[in-house]
């Protein structure tokens, strides 16, 4: 419950954040680099940008970077790790098979190659969530995968299949309605990855193009523009820890989260 | 009359496993270098036409194109550049480096010279932060109540920490303007909240708080000065003007260590907190399974249930090493270039700045080994700890 209310309260801070505040991109250079004011929430940066209405901005479209990478992730293995299990034999060997030899990749030195492959720092935000999305799957498809095999075996299953129901009438009427909660959770899970994988492909600047785009990885910028990198040595706090902190504790939340859902579909841990 | 049941090299449990192991890791390596053959040759807008530099005319683009091309071996047809690439491969053959710093040299000599910077940093971190965080969460998980309730919410705080964002507050904390006095007692706070919680949970006894109170005072008071006298440099591998040869191997060593420490320290403290968190929950659930109990009642002593509910929580913990390994490799390259410590992940950095698309997938290709590699590894000591595995016996 706690999960979902920081969850909640941070989606809800990047929705009517960027209502309310100022042209993130704005610079003001009469204003550079101010600490904290009443005007200022969090300060400006080194060309006189809002600091808070990037915060706001940059919450919004992390989000919504996670939300089209993780909705992708999850979709992939929805299919690759659903589908196999219940199919079985050859599609499930294949798939299985699959899955565990993308595992072994280091998805971020690949994600790093693409991007600048791809992107090279001048990308839409929409290229770096499906890049994100296509290596961040093979963890949501093995869970997926797992929890079929566990849904499978269950007697209401059998009792449907001895029924004579057919394939796809299971699927849709017994597997999905008890499989939906986990994949939301799973979802959430890959869309917090994918925001943290995002502002870590910004920092080092091959993340969408910082000029037009606001994300809390581009407020975090070490290596592209060097906004923070500037930032260091002048001590403005304000420009780069508000960033990480609503990071960590979205992060944290959807830990939070994802831990107290674990209880509920695996009975076994609850009593601790 | 006995039964002799002769296990050959090919019917012995352990070998079939270490041959499917095999299969499957030359399965992987070779879908891996397929892909990396195949990701420039994909991309539309040739990595060539990024290598001619701006400016240039377009009769010169042309001959310059056509020129590459050919050096390259474009100009075939793809099923001859495959074959070429594997054959270049298997001589150790990765291409030359285009970049100026590494003018011309041979990409694998670039990327070996690299590797050990970066092994430096994944292997104690893996190690260390496994050993040191699994006992932390044990001993977390056996002593109950606040404390470790405590450290179980530090440990996920670390382990959820962006890492790229931690390792810059570390920089800002650790090693820019380190005489501000704001700054020294945040850290202050900071690390007497770590040391103390530490230490409450590793030291056990009587004199528990003493100890804690005076070892974690001394701790904390010691790096404060030591943060305060500078030690800690704001990135690069050897201080400026620092030229390794020229002086001897303890001045070296010391300097490389300054430098080494904080890039070693911000992926240790998040390894360490995520190894925590996970281990005091398996703790805590084995401390309240059945056998456990049972022994309890039969009046085992503290230390022998604690030794069983630890030997059996390790194990999904270590089935979790092959993941961790493969996220900490991209960890350090990202950490690297934060703190540009002179590994892999810096290289990596450079050439994509450099656009040498060559160099890139070297980094690539080695860093793929190198995982591959410790994956098998990890397999191996799985198979050593679990003898279900070694001996071939399901449960």
């Amino acid at each position: 419950m706690i999960g979902a209310a920081i969850v909640l309260a941070i989606v809800l801070f990047g929705i009517i954040g960027p209502m309310l505040t100022r042209d993130p991109l704005q610079p003001n250079p009469y204003r550079a680099a101010e600490p904290p004011s009443s005007e200022f929430l969090l300060g400006t940066g080194d060309l006189g940008e809002d600091m808070f209405a990037q915060l706001c901005t940059g919450t919004r479209n992390s989000l919504i970077i996670g939300a089209v990478a993780g909705g992708f992730a999850t979709l992939v293995a929805v299919l690759v790790g659903g589908l196999g299990p219940y199919k079985g034999g050859l599609v499930d060997e294949t798939s299985n098979a699959f899955t565990n030899v993308v595992m072994v990749f280091p998805m971020l030195p690949l994600l790093i190659i693409l991007a600048a492959i791809l992107g090279g720092g001048k990308a839409s935000m929409f290229l770096v969530a499906a890049l994100i999305g296509l290596t961040s799957w093979p963890w949501a498809a093995r869970c997926i995968r797992s929890q079929v095999l566990t849904l499978k075996e269950r007697e209401f299953i059998n009792v449907a299949r001895m029924s004579g129901m057919k394939d796809r009438k299971i699927v849709i009427t017994e597997i999905m309605p008890n499989m939906l909660a986990y994949i939301i959770i799973v979802f959430v899970v890959s869309l917090s990855i994918a925001v943290l994988t995002e502002a870590g492909l910004s920092m080092i600047g091959l993340g969408p193009d910082p000029s037009s785009n606001v994300t809390l990885g581009t407020m975090l910028d070490f290596i592209g523009t060097g906004s923070t990198q500037i930032a260091l040595p002048w001590d403005y706090w304000w420009a780069f820890i508000p960033p990480g902190l609503v990071l960590t504790i979205f992060l944290v939340g959807v830990f939070i989260m994802h831990s107290g859902m674990d209880e509920v579909f695996n009975p076994r841990l609850r009593s601790v | 009359m006995k039964i002799h049941i002769t296990k050959s090299l090919f019917t012995h449990p352990f070998a079939k496993f270490l041959y499917k192991k095999i299969f499957f890791y030359l399965v992987v390596t070779f879908i891996a270098l397929t892909f990396i053959f195949l990701i420039p040759r994909l991309m539309q807008g040739n990595p060539i036409d990024q290598m001619i530099p701006p400016g240039t005319t377009d009769e010169g683009r042309l001959r310059l194109k056509a020129e590459l091309e050919r050096y390259f071996g474009l100009n075939k047809s793809l099923h001859e550049q495959y074959i070429n690439f594997w054959a270049n491969l298997l001589r150790g053959n990765l291409g030359l480096a285009i970049m100026r710093s590494y003018n011309f040299m041979p990409i694998a000599t670039v990327v070996m010279g690299k590797l050990p910077y970066t092994l430096a940093l994944v292997i104690p971190v893996l190690l260390i932060g496994f050993f040191i965080g699994n006992w932390i969460g044990a001993r977390a998980a056996y002593i109950k109540g606040k404390p470790s309730e405590a450290v179980y919410f530090t440990s996920v705080f670390a382990s959820q920490m962006p890492f790229y964002w931690f390792a810059m507050v570390m920089l800002f904390l650790l090693a820019v303007n380190v005489s501000n006095p704001l700054k020294l007692a945040t850290l202050g706070i900071i690390g007497g909240v770590i040391v103390v919680l530490f230490l409450l949970t590793v030291i056990s006894g009587p004199v528990k708080l003493v100890v804690t109170g005076i070892l974690g005072g001394m701790v904390v008071a010691l790096f404060i000065l030591a943060v305060y006298a500078g030690i800690f440099p704001t990135g690069g591998t050897f201080s400026p003007r620092f030229i390794p040869i020229l002086h001897p191997p303890h001045e070296v060593f010391l300097d490389l260590l300054r430098h080494y420490a904080l890039p070693f320290l911000t992926l240790l403290i998040i390894t360490t907190g995520g190894w925590a968190s996970g281990m005091r929950s398996m703790t805590l659930y084995e401390l309240d399974s059945g056998y456990i109990l049972y022994a309890k009642q039969l009046g085992f002593r503290k230390k022998k249930l604690m030794s069983y509910a630890r030997r059996n929580a390790i194990l999904p913990q270590f089935t979790g090493l092959n993941i961790n390994l493969n996220n900490l490799i991209g960890m350090t390259m990202i950490i690297e270039m934060v703190f540009r410590w002179n590994g892999l992940g810096l290289l990596a950095l450079d050439a994509v700045q450099a656009r040498d698309y060559f160099m890139i997938l070297g980094t690539f290709l080695v860093t793929m080994v190198v995982v591959i590699i410790g994956n098998f590894l990890v397999d191996i000591a799985y198979a050593f700890l679990d003898p279900r595995i070694r001996t071939g016996r399901e449960e």
